[in-house]
């Protein structure tokens, strides 16, 4: 290389390296700071402006809208779209307890006899034993009841033998002498046949035989063999179980609930598929304290026996609620503090409705306000179709029919009298700036110029992929001859949801939605 | 230097031949251990953590685990960011490191940090890195299909995941099997409270001795009459049997049995996800995530190999089908690729040929070709660039630059050579020969060296490209660049070796040459009144310059031109919080629909994730694989948009937002996490309610200015929550704490899995919770008895209330702080400043509270930092480039005119993209970005016979007439037509296969090339009139001012 170039190339190189020197100096120089005696924080905290927005209050999260939504058969078949009818109906509440089944204390008796003696025979010599009335239980001889017997006997003799005597008093006396007696044996209980036989015989009886006083198991067994019987003694405990007592635990907050009489089905595991019926007969009147629980009594009548003291049971009581609206629990859509039904309009156009709700009562639910008999109600697919409003509704696309006009009688006639043709340019659309063009013309064929058009392009956000929500919406205006041109910006390809509105003069003309897919990626 | 260089080669042809061979075989070794995929993978380098706590709801997750890890890694060297999605039961987080981080260094950064936090996690949570791999990995997915209809879903899953997962994870080159669909099998104890509670035992003692009822111990060893014996304790689980008789408790000395307590069966978990095959039925799939940077045909392959040698050993009636199989999309387009290349080839070989019209001459260009590809394999093996459709891409840019040397020195010998032939009459001596051709090598070798470096250097912006279009077009950029500059060595080396040995015997005149002599009659006359008319000229190519280029307005711009892929993914969204019952009900009808399109080969079906912690959709969105019959057998007429517009419109489910796209674009998008608009805010604090009142208050504020097209503040709150609210004085009253009423949330309602039966291979949980009935609806659940210190039990209702309400169904935590997204979308395109217009305004009128911060994010970042480093970097290219020319013509002039060529090549790249509708992307600046190297290099060759005939004609010392420099200009632009055309129809006639390409894998290369026909063709008209004009220009001033008597 010559002097030349080497001379003009080194020029060149410095002028290069100055600015590059000059650039990176001034995308590197700091700020110039003023000098200051004090120490400067290093971040200071954001001043509050004076009149701050205060929007605190007026911003709080509100629940997404919701729109009436209209949908085709096909596109309600393809999600399994079921109704269900508000109605009115008796409703049954249902509380569930458990219990126990216990003897019934009106149907248990004791055997006790009121004298002192030694058990000699047993009969009923075995607990569960089950025992008719009057049926022999064992045997008694008591050194004092045969002593009374004797007295007795001796008294009867005296007054047989003092009944004609004439001395004032005495024959009445001995009368007197065996009324006390024979009254001494009847209040030991003895029973009037064996005062009849120590009578009829003259000899007192030494076993006293006792029957069992009612029928029953023997739930209690004392009498053995020459046990020595004090009145203090208990002998036997009999109860029948003809009829016996379920104690149900019901915890104290679903007791208010009930009342003495209602209706409760009783079902233990050893039977399944069998219940039995029963009422209440006393809500005691205590908490258990050891198990929150109040103690609901019912009477159960147990004729075949099948239900035995200590049984564990579930109970379940109804109580009547009366005539309450109801419908499906399915129908209800639980969207936070929001209770929503859809209701079924007809003609594939579902209102979605904020109801309020009263218990659930089984696969029921009482509605307290918002719905009333006789609608009908989505009763699958919920979830999906709320999307749908949700969706529709950020869309904006939906367009309540005029004021006075019902829905049905409407909808169709609009759009037989319009017709729109809508094409893009190009077509299909793509990312980025393009043309629409619509042509209206009525169902002559005649052309309709001089309408308010607007068509929005709406794509729902897809917050898995970072996608917002998208808006577009173009002003078509007037050209000649019905045709409308306007253009818009997609901001992304993909499918897109396309709503047309064509006013005039304020009215509604028609509606259109359609879709289409622009091109150009995401 | 050069050109001692070329005479040093020419005279050492056996070290230069052995020298080419060598790196020609050693290219070859690499073109086969190259790493083929489909497409690059263009996610950052980053670390998954996956933590699954089964049942929890996401804020509970983010605030127990979530949070914890994401602030332990904050702290990680080499981290630039950490982002997390809690959703409901699991939770995963991004670790993003900086670009070009080692992702195994990385990796064990993760756990090193991971480790520190290991006691503040709640007990049995225990995060897990990621597979080595990440989503852009997914190459092969199969279905599990049970024709005979045995087995239930169960089975399938627990063949699926104990048998086919473990065998399929032993292929070399296989990160991950995941599994999705099907019930993971579980024994489940369902318990009736009212049980419990007649028989006194509390949840808590039925959970511990479920606990304790299965397992197996040793004994150690006893020793008896010289044998060893070992000892161990059995215990395992046999049968849904031997738990239902699990001891709970004893009554008088009668044991309470499990049984007695409640049903004890087999059911499903938790299910996040479900597959569907073809609309018949569910089922269950596997996903094969293929190891970073491995290479997916092989792996691919190998899976397969794998699949046949395990079918027998599948039960009867079940066959596994092929749901997603990237081998086919990258067979095709790679074999695209192939094909276009060698079509390429063969074009130039024939342009070159027609030119010459000498065989053996054009068989320099047509073996360096070759060579040079070749050689280009061996850094790009070294630097681990895998052999995908963009690297491919890259070579078949390059063809027609990589003969260009070639052609000109070739041309240029021959020329001389028949010249002399000419003068001398009769054969010409070997020697002389030999001079005349290094001679003509040495002419003009160091300009095509410097021009050819140019190309290099012209395109070096492409590997600024940051994040992901920088990972996407780095390997174009690399094996463009790579083989032009083995070619541009070859050029100084073997051609000139190759032409001594060539370029021999009875050469035909350029003027014998019916190719030349008609394109010279063609271009003479209009070049020279092109002459004549300077002014004229200049204006009417100004005049085109000014109508072309507003064109570039009415072009969109995308990220990535569309794949086709050869199969389509069909991924509606549902709004967060639909059940998976709902959501299986449509999948199947999805599929009955999509498999009902004649050109549908099959349908895997999902919804939800897999148990893969490269998975993270959520239970909402639809994941549907159609795979497509080949484009041959479509019915006529039929083109993908087409298709999917019909499927489309037939798949129009209420509340379900359709998206469609393709496999491998869905993965490589699902990577790129954080915000995806332009613009974006991101509000971040300690609340997700504060969070969303601030986004709120954001939008209310922004969406006065006049620039905003849309804002839309995401909602936080979306998923459906049922709160319990323990009542702390009510539960006091019974001794109760807190603790123990949420266990009866977690036991008794959500029911957890307390212990792991062995058997054999598998492993199943079990689970305790309360029988369905009594747990189905929010009245129920008040029923749920919690145990007393008192031994009562009362119920859940007692001492707290059931609400319905609505939360977060998927947190977003960024750097530790809560965040929500505000998406913003403006009118024009002047981010920087509209965001600083906005932070005024919002710094006015927003006042948040303590703790809430907003920031801009977005990729207009990306943008802004692109810009920041163009403005840097584009000078200095431009600067290099001249610095080279100059350094070429030593004439600062000479090199600005050089530079015009770009912007004329421009306007034809701008008409031809116009003309056939591609949009403005990353890939078509590529496109320009190379034009523009090209075009510089074809005047560069203008230039050189510009000056080489001027140097004739002052070689005899008389100064220039203006009649002389005519002259000159003359021979110099109309007689060297031939060597101009000639690289400029190589150029053009290798890029025309890209242009009519189908095939799969086609699609994204053409608007690469798009630009470069169209810039070729109007820079070639600049380059042949306009430089003879500019150069005219020039000259004569200097004559007229003859100072620079140096300049030569």
């Amino acid at each position: 290389m010559n002097k030349y170039v080497v001379r003009t190339s080194l020029v060149w190189l410095a002028i290069v390296i100055c600015l590059v020197a000059a650039y990176f100096y001034r995308a590197r120089a700091p700020k110039l700071v003023a000098p200051s005696t004090e120490v400067q924080p290093v971040a200071i905290g954001p001043v509050a402006p004076q009149t701050a927005v205060n929007t605190h209050n007026a911003t709080t999260p509100a629940e997404a809208p919701l729109t009436p939504i209209v949908l085709t058969p096909e596109r309600m078949q393809s999600i399994g779209v079921e109704t269900g009818t508000v109605e009115w109906k008796q409703v049954n509440d249902d509380i569930r307890a458990t219990g126990t089944v216990d003897i019934d204390e009106r149907l248990l008796s004791y055997v006790q006899v009121r004298f002192s003696g030694y058990v000699r025979k047993v009969f009923a010599n075995a607990t569960y034993q089950y025992v008719k009335k009057g049926e022999p239980l064992f045997t008694i001889y008591s050194p004092e009841l045969v002593a009374t017997q004797n007295e007795y006997l001796l008294a009867r003799r005296n007054e047989a033998l003092l009944s004609h005597s004439n001395v004032d008093g005495v024959a009445s006396g001995a009368a007197a002498l065996t009324t006390a007696a024979e009254a001494r044996l009847r209040q030991w209980n003895i029973p009037e046949a064996e005062i009849a036989t120590v009578r009829e015989t003259g000899k007192p009886v030494s076993d006293l035989v006792i029957d069992s006083p009612v029928s029953g198991y023997i739930t209690e067994r004392n009498a053995l063999a020459n046990l020595y019987v004090e009145p203090t003694t208990r002998l036997y405990a009999i109860a029948d179980l003809s009829r016996i007592w379920v104690n149900a635990q019901v915890f104290q907050d679903d007791v208010g609930r009930l009342k003495p009489n209602d209706a409760a089905q009783t079902t233990v595991d050893a039977y399944p598929g069998r219940t039995f019926r029963g009422r209440i007969e006393s809500i005691l009147p205590q908490v258990d304290l050891a198990t929150r629980t109040v103690g609901v009594r019912l009477e159960i009548s147990n004729p075949d026996l099948r239900l035995k003291p200590g049984m564990f049971v579930n109970v379940d009581f109804r109580t009547n609620m009366g005539r309450r609206l109801v419908v499906p629990a399915s129908a209800i859509l639980q969207s936070g503090a929001r209770q929503l039904a859809f209701v079924d309009e007809g003609g594939g156009r579902l209102t979605p409705k904020d109801v309020v709700l009263g218990p659930r009562v089984g696969d029921e639910v009482i509605v307290l306000q918002g719905l009333s008999a006789g609608q009908r109600l989505v009763t699958s697919a919920n979830f999906l179709i709320d999307s749908e409003s949700q969706l529709q509704a950020a869309a904006g696309s939906y367009m309540p029919p005029p004021p006075g006009a019902s829905a049905a009688a409407t909808q169709p006639s609009q759009t037989a009298q319009v017709n729109i043709d809508f094409t893009t340019d190009p077509n299909p659309p793509r990312k980025g700036s393009n043309t629409f063009h619509l042509k209206l013309t009525g169902n002559t064929g005649k052309p309709i110029d001089g309408a308010d058009v607007s068509v929005t392009f709406f794509m729902p956000a897809m917050p898995a992929m970072g996608m917002a929500q998208m808006t577009t919406k173009a002003n078509l205006s007037s050209q000649s001859n019905g045709m409308y041109r306007g253009t818009g910006v997609l901001q992304t390809g993909g499918p897109w949801q396309v709503t047309i509105t064509v006013q005039k003069s304020g009215q509604v003309l028609a509606t259109r939605q359609l879709r289409v897919n622009a091109t150009g990626g995401m | 230097m050069l050109s001692r260089l070329i005479e040093a080669c020419a005279r050492n042809r056996f070290l230069v031949f052995t020298g080419v061979l060598l790196l020609t075989l050693a290219g070859i070794w690499s073109l086969n251990h190259l790493p083929l995929d489909a497409l690059p993978d263009i996610s950052d380098v980053q670390v998954i953590v996956h933590t699954a706590w089964n049942g929890e709801p996401p804020d509970v997750i983010e605030d127990q685990v979530t949070y914890p890890i994401v602030t332990s890694l904050l702290a990680a060297p080499r981290v630039k960011a950490v982002r997390a999605q809690t959703m409901f039961g699991d939770s995963y987080v991004f670790v993003i490191f900086e670009d070009r981080t080692d992702l195994y260094w990385a990796r064990s950064r993760v756990i090193e940090y991971l480790q520190q936090i290991g006691g503040r996690l709640p007990e049995n949570v225990h995060p897990s890195i990621g597979p080595d791999a990440t989503g852009a990995g997914w190459v092969y997915e199969y279905a599990i299909v049970d024709k005979s209809h045995k087995h239930s879903l169960a089975d399938l899953r627990s063949l699926q995941d104990w048998h086919l997962r473990y065998a399929l994870e032993t292929v070399p080159g296989v990160a991950e099997v995941a599994s999705i669909g099907g019930f993971v099998r579980q024994y489940q104890v369902q318990l009736d409270p009212n049980k419990l509670l007649a028989y006194h035992i509390p949840l808590s003692t039925v959970i511990d001795r479920v606990k304790a009822s299965t397992n197996e111990v040793g004994g150690r060893l006893l020793d008896l009459n010289g044998a060893r014996y070992m000892i161990r304790g059995l215990g395992y689980l046999h049968s849904l049997n031997d738990l239902a008789n699990v001891a709970v408790g004893s009554n008088n000395g009668t044991p309470v049995l499990l049984r007695n307590l409640g049903i004890v069966n087999f059911g499903p978990d938790i299910r996040e996800g479900a597959a569907e095959w073809n609309g018949e039925g569910e089922t269950v799939g596997g996903i094969v995530v293929m190891r970073d940077g491995q290479n997916a045909l092989n792996v691919i392959e190998a899976v397969k190999q794998k699949l046949r040698d395990i079918a027998p050993s599948l039960p009867s009636g079940v066959e596994i089908m092929s749901g997603y199989d990237r081998s086919g999309l990258i067979r095709d387009s790679i074999s695209t690729l192939q094909r276009d290349l060698l079509e390429e080839a063969a074009i130039v070989s024939l342009v070159i040929i027609v030119f010459l019209l000498h065989f053996r001459s054009a068989l320099i260009a047509i073996v360096t070709l070759p060579i040079a590809v070749l050689i280009s394999f061996i850094p790009m093996h070294l630097l681990g660039v895998s052999s995908n459709i963009m690297s491919l891409g890259g070579l078949a840019l390059a063809v027609g630059v990589l003969v260009d040397a070639a052609i000109v020195m070739v041309e240029n010998g021959y020329r001389r050579l028949s010249e002399y032939q000419e003068q001398h009459s009769g054969p010409v001596a070997n020697d002389i020969r030999f001079q005349i051709l290094i001679d003509a090598a040495k002419q003009v070798g160091p300009a095509l060296f410097f021009s050819l470096l140019i190309v290099v250097v012209s395109f070096l912006p492409v590997f600024l490209l940051e994040a992901q279009e920088g990972r996407m077009f780095r390997p174009l950029a690399w094996t463009k660049t790579l083989a032009v500059a083995s070619s541009s060595i070859l050029a100084i080396t073997l051609v000139p070796v190759l032409m001594t040995l060539l370029i021999r015997g009875r050469l035909r005149p350029e003027r014998a040459n019916p190719v030349s002599r008609f394109t010279q009659a063609l271009y003479l006359p209009v070049l020279r009144f092109c002459l004549h008319h300077r002014v004229l000229a200049i204006v009417v190519n100004l005049v085109f310059l000014v109508v072309t280029l507003p064109l570039a307005l009415r072009l969109g711009s995308q990220f990535m031109p569309p794949l086709f892929e050869g199969s389509a993914l069909y991924m509606p969204t549902a709004l967060p919080g639909i059940a998976i019952g709902q959501a299986t009900a449509l999948l199947g009808e999805q599929d009955r629909i999509l498999r009902s399109f004649p050109e549908v080969e099959s349908v895997f079906g999902s919804v939800g994730r897999s148990d893969s912690a490269t998975d993270n959709a959520p239970l909402d969105m639809y994941d549907t694989i159609v795979m497509l019959k080949p484009r041959e057998s479509w019915p006529p007429g039929m083109t993908y948009e087409k298709l999917t517009q019909n499927m489309d419109a037939k798949l129009q489910f209420p509340g379900l937002s359709n998206t469609w796209t393709m496999p491998v674009e869905n993965r490589l998008d699902m990577e790129l996490t954080g915000i995806k608009t332009p613009l974006g805010i991101k509000v971040q604090g300690p609340n997700l309610e504060g969070i969303e009142r601030a986004a709120s208050e954001i939008q209310a504020v922004l969406s006065d200015l006049p620039q905003v097209r849309s804002i839309f503040a995401e909602r936080v709150a979306q998923g459906f929550y049922i709160d319990v609210e323990p009542d702390r004085a009510e539960a006091a009253r019974y001794g109760l704490t807190i603790e123990d009423v949420q266990r009866a949330v977690t036991s008794g309602i959500g029911g957890q899995n307390i212990a792991e039966n062995i058997e054999g291979r598998e492993r199943y949980p079990i689970s305790v919770r309360y029988e369905r009935h009594f747990r189905d609806a929010p009245q129920r659940m008040l029923d749920v008895l919690i145990a007393t210190p008192s031994e009562a039990q009362i119920p859940l209702g007692q001492v707290a209330r059931v609400n319905f309400s609505r939360g977060p169904s998927m947190i977003r935590d960024e750097d530790g702080a809560l965040t929500g997204y505000i998406y913003l979308d403006l009118k024009d395109a002047n981010y920087g400043g509209f965001v600083a217009q906005a932070t005024r305004q919002l710094q006015a009128r927003l006042h948040l509270p303590a703790g809430y911060t907003f920031q801009w994010s977005g990729e207009y970042e990306f943008e802004l930092r692109a810009k920041q480093r163009l403005k840097l970097i584009l000078p200095i290219v431009f600067f290099v480039i001249f610095l080279l020319l100059y350094m070429v013509f030593h004439s600062v002039a000479e090199a600005l005119v050089l530079i015009f060529p770009t912007i004329y090549a421009l306007t034809g790249g701008l008409l031809l993209q116009y003309l056939l509708g591609y949009n403005f992307s990353v890939a078509v600046w590529v496109g320009y970005i190379a034009l523009f190297g090209i075009a510089i290099e074809t005047g560069v060759v203008m230039l050189v016979y510009l000056n080489e005939a001027l140097d004739r004609r002052t070689q005899g010392g008389h100064s220039l007439s203006k009649a002389d420099l005519e002259a000159a200009v003359m021979e110099g632009a109309v007689q060297r037509l031939r060597p101009k055309l000639m690289t400029v129809t190589a150029v053009l006639a290798s890029l025309a296969p890209i242009l009519w390409a189908t095939g799969i894998g086609s699609d994204v290369m053409k608007p690469i090339a798009a630009p470069i026909v169209g810039g070729m063709i109007t820079s070639t008209i600049h380059v042949l009139i306009l430089v003879p004009i500019f150069f005219m220009m020039m000259k004569e001033r200097m004559i007229k001012t003859p100072m620079n008597e140096e300049n030569p």
